[in-house]
């Protein structure tokens, strides 16, 4: 019976990845119809390339732009979360999981109807950030928020002040380095959550500020099927290797404490 | 260095409404060790967090530093150095860095920052662990970078909340005597919280007994445990045998006498480090102990023992 873990795994793995690589196969066939024996070919790559590239550009931008926002809000907003005794802390904390709940393409309507008539906001790309920042924030809290509260912080934070530190030093050296852990992790799931995000990101873009996943949709709904695989081929040659290296620096960064 | 520290009519409500401390006196001369005796929830550590600023009295209540009132300086701006229960070392941080971290925050350059943390290290004796992180030491070595954290930017008083709390009890014995010797070598106005009527009354100058959010009273070891000023007092701070109609009396003032006037009936004899430690049933109900000298026969138990009392030594509350 030893065999039948191992097997249960390689299953569930090809399960998993299985859908993909036939995507990423049909990317480089000549044509999809007529199987592999219809050869290989890098045009559909090219093709992409021509299309796509500022999509992958933006994305790129906008994830990293989302990441810078939801640090400068997160982090001090889980910060006074975690210290507060109060109960209206604790219904908000709860409240974090709402996000995930509502469909996005709920709240997008939302922001186009709060901010959509506000001079050329609509078809810029903040307006997309907005977006992306609103629907990744609870997860900076939320892994924060927990890092937070498993280090003991008042205790260390008291320690600090009394050895002299005043508010920025302690923020600093010890509320940081404290929640370290919690900020990768958090960091990280805010990359990979902007990279991929579509149900928001389709009613937010405008032609102008397409992202890569609305784009992915864009070439398979008007272009050949290869050229949409060849997309998601390129999607994976791009993102995994960079963010499998930032999982590895952060398990580094985060299991030293 | 050293502070004289003082407590004006200080009070502290808990936001739930509790009190914590009732309006209280206290004056701490400089360079004296104070010792806060008393059970779970009598105020000692509150007192502690008043004097050091990491709570606010009550209106009216006002803490001075050498007659400076200090009563709304936060906790980091008042030089003082603290010894937490459970110690909160930074965990991410070198024992070294640990121990500088108060000199980092008073704008000391390095230069003159090393030479001191060297100097604490060798203070502590942890020359060799300098460079591992907390959860790398064991109990005993935790507690001396907390006090060495502490002590490292010379503060003008220095607060301990129940220092040995984390560890057993042979270590806590032996490092009891270490910080004897090291706050009689730096004579710095020093504060320590403790349970441990032993403790306290081996470390303090002045032992302060407390009991439901007030001082029951301050005095020297010797006269809190041979003048008590109430039941509870007595009580908390050493063994007492009840003799009825409101009398009194230590184990000291009962010895074995076949002439005595007392008689109770052996219930127990407990062989300890020397000396034996006799529990006797009182003819009233009760119970009375007394020690036996090196060398003094056990009787057996269930046998009857005459006692006599030292009536000076005799306690009436």
């Amino acid at each position: 019976m030893r065999f039948i873990p191992p097997l249960v795994t390689a299953l569930v793995t090809a399960f998993l990845i299985g859908p993909i690589l036939l995507s990423a196969l049909a990317g480089v066939t000549a044509n999809w119809f007529l199987g592999l024996s219809g050869g290989f070919t890098l045009q559909w790559i090219g093709r992409v390339w021509e299309h796509y590239a500022h999509t992958i550009g933006l994305s790129v931008w906008l994830a990293f732009a989302t990441l810078i926002c939801t640090l400068v809000l997160g982090v001090p907003a889980a910060w006074s979360l975690a210290r507060s005794e109060s109960r209206a802390a604790r219904l908000l904390e709860e409240a974090l999981v709402l996000p995930v709940a509502v469909p996005g393409i709920a709240t997008a309507l939302g922001l186009i109807m709060l901010w959509g008539a506000v001079g050329d906001f609509r078809t810029h790309w903040s307006f997309v950030l907005v977006g992306h920042v609103l629907f990744t924030l609870p997860f900076m809290l939320r892994s924060t928020i927990a890092a937070m509260k498993q280090a003991d912080l008042p205790v260390l934070e008291e320690a600090a002040a009394a050895c002299g530190a005043r508010f920025w030093r302690r923020f600093r050296t010890v509320v940081l380095p404290a929640a370290r852990g919690g900020i990768l992790a958090g960091s990280l799931m805010v990359v990979a959550l902007s990279l991929g995000e579509f149900n928001m990101s389709l009613l937010l873009t405008s032609p102008f500020t397409m992202t890569l996943p609305v784009g992915l949709a864009d070439s398979y709904a008007s272009l050949r099927l290869e050229i949409g695989s060849a997309f998601t081929l390129v999607f994976l040659v791009l993102l995994v290797p960079p963010l499998i290296a930032l999982q590895m620096v952060a398990d580094r960064l985060g299991g030293v404490r | 260095m050293s502070v004289r520290a003082e407590l004006r009519g200080v009070a502290r409500t808990f936001a739930d409404g509790t009190r914590g401390l009732l309006p209280t006196d206290l004056v701490l001369e400089p360079g004296s060790v104070t010792a806060l005796l008393g059970p779970s929830g009598c105020g000692k550590t509150t007192l502690l967090r008043l004097l050091a600023g990491l709570a606010r009295p009550d209106p009216g209540g006002a803490v001075l530093f050498d007659g400076r009132d200090v009563t709304d300086l936060p906790v980091e701006r008042r030089n003082i150095g603290m010894v937490f229960q459970g110690y909160a070392l930074f965990p991410h941080m070198t024992v070294a860095r640990n121990i500088g971290y108060g000199l980092e925050a008073r704008g000391v350059p390095r230069a003159q920052r090393e030479p001191r943390v060297a100097e604490m290290l060798r203070l502590v004796r942890l020359e060799a662990l300098a460079g591992r992180r907390p959860d790398q030491l064991s109990g005993g070595q935790r507690q001396r970078v907390a006090l060495a954290r502490a002590l490292a930017p010379q503060p003008a008083l220095l607060l301990l909340d129940e220092p040995f709390g984390a560890l057993d009890a042979a270590l806590r014995l032996a490092l009891r005597v270490e910080l004897a010797a090291l706050l009689t070598a730096l004579r710095v106005t020093a504060v320590i919280v403790t349970h441990d009527q032993a403790e306290a009354m081996a470390l303090g100058d002045g032992v302060a007994v407390m009991e439901g959010g007030r001082i029951g009273q301050r005095g020297t070891p010797r006269d809190i445990y041979e003048r008590p000023a109430n039941r509870f007092v007595a009580g908390f701070v050493g063994t007492l045998n009840d003799l009825g109609e409101g009398r009194f009396c230590r184990p000291e003032a009962l010895r074995p006498d076949p002439a005595g006037p007392l008689e109770g009936r052996v219930s127990a004899a407990f062989f300890d480090a020397g000396r034996t430690r006799l529990h006797l049933a009182a003819p009233g109900g009760g119970e009375w102990v007394l020690e036996l000298e090196p060398g003094q026969a056990v009787p057996e138990r269930g046998s009857a023992l005459r006692l006599a009392l030292d009536e000076k030594a005799v306690l009436r509350f």
